[in-house]
């Protein structure tokens, strides 16, 4: 059974289709890629995943159950999180707690246990605290020892993305939906990410859907590849058969012959 | 091969182990470069000048160091008996009207420690917070006193131990529900409504005098309108009853420290953390995981709580409850003043924030302590104005003998001059007289003089780069604020008295917009 099931979603703002009759699957250990050019429908997919839009119609299933009509924080809760192409990290919070803040849906410490700081208060802040710990180390030396403790306005914008990644994978869950990781860095920092999203499957056993404009990264670790164009699924396989797609290139390019209108545009 | 060495390998501090020792505990992790921006940043951190020292050797105290003497001092505060002598000097020679004072400090910080829970924390511009204190208050009035008349009973009288849990937990439903009704606001827009809500119930304090039920004949005064109600109960607790202001100082403070122990833990805990995520932004706070909605209501009914807390013993400290202005929009300002001078977010600065507004309002009071203010003031920022030292005491000195000189020549050339009596005859007056001329009519002369300064001022920071002007329009400046006070300031002590307050707020937050131990906010960078 697949890991994420997308059955047919329609969404439209006013009189704008953003997402028109979608399906797609995700398997276990898969990395997805979902490309297409600017205004596509890429982030507002994710947004209709995590619960931010609700979809005008169709279904989507998260390990075979279905996730519609759920708030954002309870899809998280059930093994869903996703980072932000416009990075949305707490800034003037302390990179551990940044990264922290991610498990809240997986404590349960109440307020007198806080407040009296119970056993169970402490083993419990004490597994965050490691988990936090644990989930910033994947980055290597970058964010840590003194990082730690530095807020999150110190980080460059690299970083922040790192964080954010961080954050989400404390949330514990088994999908992670990345928009856009690798916007923003330079070509040595694009190629790491790249390295991190295929240990992130490998090591740290999460399946990926990556949302990604850097065609490096996307051919480098994808399973498979989703395009969308004007909020509809144009091609889907795997990296070489969609980059060779007539439609695909349609879509990126233009129609042969009016390649002057690209440049109107 | 140097050519191949990382640039930044270049500065000998990076390797210098003695260098890192000086960072315990950044240099457990040395990590080369960033190692070395670290400890960039923190010598950027670091103050400089007396103050900064200051600041600094506090800072390098323990924790509980630190917080074991303030509370040290709180403890032993009222115990001086008698009154010091400086204090005596200052003509505040009334002990009791100290501690009265540090009280109402009391009731003042568990407040803005409930409200830094509500706007620092959670990030929820809540007006109608005064409200649930003001509720708090009229249900211990009903609870406690000979108010409510219902079948031939006296009152209800209830023990303390448990109106107090019951009014705060039925204050805390009441926060829990406006938070219920305005949850989908946020910013400016669920500021009008609970400004609304602090509204009504003002309103109704003042106006529920005569209520129609349908089942009384006669109308029902609910809240005896602006009067209040009084001689509430005192809070007695496990068989002992307070009555003196001094056992309601020790109780508070002991409710001081719980609170602030309790909300220090609240902070630093998956709740806290989850909070300050929702102020920091929402959305993505929602999105890993945190139940936005449910903690904001959270947040709501613990501030709510609190200030039920202060409510309670306050009105049973004051033995009343009055709408106006004890539970108006006027507290509002006061309590949100406090919070945002202090640090917003800061439990240590809200506390602070409202020791500051609760102790300097009285210590202004004594014209002479204000005077003593208005000098000390003044030579502080002189000092900052002109430091190095040396730079300093030379313009004093030189203003000092300069208006000796002034002095002088008057006596010399006009002898009916300086013959003006001024009142007040404190040690500090007498020093400032001595360089003073005080015509007969010093009143209409001060008037101009008080007006001249104030541009003055203005002129000097203006020309501050052009010594040649810089320097005699300052010693003027000093000379003219000198006799304005004297002539003027001194003499209207109600007006002089909000006049120092908002300068000293206004330079205040000019000075540290983030609060006095606020973190500056960062929103985007």
């Amino acid at each position: 059974m697949a890991l994420l099931e997308v059955q047919g979603v329609t969404l439209s703002f006013g009189g704008l289709t953003a997402i028109r009759d979608l399906s797609f699957a995700v398997d276990e250990h898969e990395i997805v890629s979902i490309i297409g050019p600017n205004g596509a429908g890429k982030s507002t997919t994710l947004n209709v995943l995590t619960g931010i839009y609700p979809p005008d119609s169709g279904d989507i299933l998260f390990r075979g159950n279905p996730i519609l009509g759920l708030k954002p924080h309870q899809i998280t809760a059930l093994g869903m999180a996703r980072t932000f192409q416009t990075l949305r990290v707490y800034l003037n919070m302390s990179v551990l707690e940044n990264v922290m803040s991610g498990a809240y849906c997986h404590t349960r410490a109440g307020l007198p246990a806080i407040i009296f700081r119970s056993p169970r208060w402490r083993a419990e802040e004490a597994r965050i605290r490691a988990l936090a710990e644990e989930n910033l180390a994947f980055f290597g030396s970058r964010l840590q020892g003194y990082r730690h403790q530095q807020p999150a306005y110190s980080l460059s914008y690299a970083n922040r993305r790192r964080l954010e990644i961080a954050r989400a994978m404390t949330t514990g869950a088994k999908l992670l939906l990345l928009d856009e990781p690798a916007a923003g860095m330079n070509p040595n920092e694009t190629a790491e990410m790249t390295e991190l999203i295929g240990k992130l499957r490998d090591a740290g056993g999460f399946t990926i859907v990556l949302i990604e404009h850097d065609m490096s990264v996307v051919g480098g670790i994808s399973d498979r590849v989703l395009v969308l164009d004007y909020g509809e699924k144009i091609a889907e396989g795997s990296f070489e058969e969609v980059t060779t797609d007539h439609r695909v290139i349609e879509a990126y390019l233009g129609r042969e012959g009016s390649g002057g209108k690209q440049d109107e545009q | 091969m140097p050519a191949d060495r990382d640039p930044q390998n270049r500065d000998p501090q990076n390797r210098d182990p003695q260098t890192s020792a000086e960072h315990p505990g950044k240099a457990a992790s040395a990590i080369g470069t960033d190692e070395w921006v670290a400890q960039v940043e923190d010598r950027k951190r670091r103050r400089s000048g007396p103050w900064g020292r200051l600041a600094d050797s506090w800072e390098a105290l323990p924790a509980t160091w630190r917080y074991g003497l303030v509370v040290a001092l709180l403890l032993l505060a009222p115990l001086a008996t008698g009154t010091p002598a400086f204090l005596e000097l200052m003509g505040i020679s009334n002990n009791a009207f100290i501690i009265r004072t540090l009280t109402r400090f009391l009731v003042f910080a568990m407040l803005a420690v409930g409200l830094n829970v509500v706007v620092g924390y959670a990030g929820l511009l809540d007006l109608g917070y005064t409200a649930f204190y003001g509720i708090a208050g009229y249900l211990y009035a009903y609870l406690s006193s000979s108010f409510v008349k219902i079948g031939g009973l006296d009152g209800l009288h209830l023990p303390s131990l448990i109106s107090i849990p019951l009014i705060i937990m039925v204050t805390a439903l009441i926060g829990w529900l406006l938070g219920l009704l305005s949850l989908r606001l946020s910013g400016d827009y669920l500021a009008i409504v609970t400004l609304g809500f602090g509204q009504v119930f003002v309103q109704l304090a003042l106006t529920a005098t005569r209520v129609k039920l349908p089942w009384r004949t006669r109308p029902v005064d609910f809240t005896r309108g602006p009067n209040g109600i009084n001689r509430l109960d005192d809070i007695s607790l496990f068989g002992f009853t307070l009555h003196s202001t001094l056992q309601y100082y020790y109780l508070f403070l002991l409710f001081l420290i719980l609170l602030f122990v309790a909300v220090h833990r609240l902070n630093h805990s998956r709740i806290g953390r989850a909070w300050r995520a929702i102020r920091e932004d929402e959305l993505a706070a929602e999105v890993m995981g945190a139940p936005a909605g449910r903690l904001k209501l959270l947040a709501f009914a613990i501030g709510a709580a609190i200030a039920a807390l202060a409510g309670t013993v306050g009105a049973a400290w004051q033995g009343n409850v009055v709408p106006v202005p004890r539970y108006s929009v006027l507290t509002l300002i006061n309590l949100y003043a406090m919070v945002v001078l202090g640090g917003l977010g800061s439990l240590p600065g809200v506390v602070l924030g409202a020791f500051i507004f609760t102790v300097l309002p009285e210590v202004l009071r004594s014209i002479a302590l204000a005077g003593v203010l208005f000098y000390g003031g003044g030579l502080l920022g002189l000092y900052l104005l002109l430091r190095p030292w040396r730079r300093f005491a030379l313009m004093l000195a030189g203003a000092v003998i300069g208006g000796l000189g002034i002095k002088g020549l008057a006596h010399l050339l006009w002898p009916g001059l300086d013959t003006g009596i001024l009142p007040g005859s404190s040690p500090l007056n007498q020093l400032v007289r001595n360089w003073l001329v005080i015509p007969v009519e010093f009143k209409v002369i001060g008037n101009i003089i008080t007006i001249l300064a104030i541009l003055l001022t203005l002129l000097v920071i203006l020309v501050r780069r052009r010594p040649s002007l810089f320097y005699p329009l300052l010693g003027v400046t000093i000379y003219l604020a000198s006799f304005a006070w004297e002539t003027r300031l001194a003499l209207e002590p109600a007006a002089t008295r909000i006049l120092i307050l908002g300068v000293s707020l206004v330079v205040l937050m000019i000075a540290r917009p983030q609060g006095l131990l606020g973190k500056a906010e960062v929103r985007v960078v």
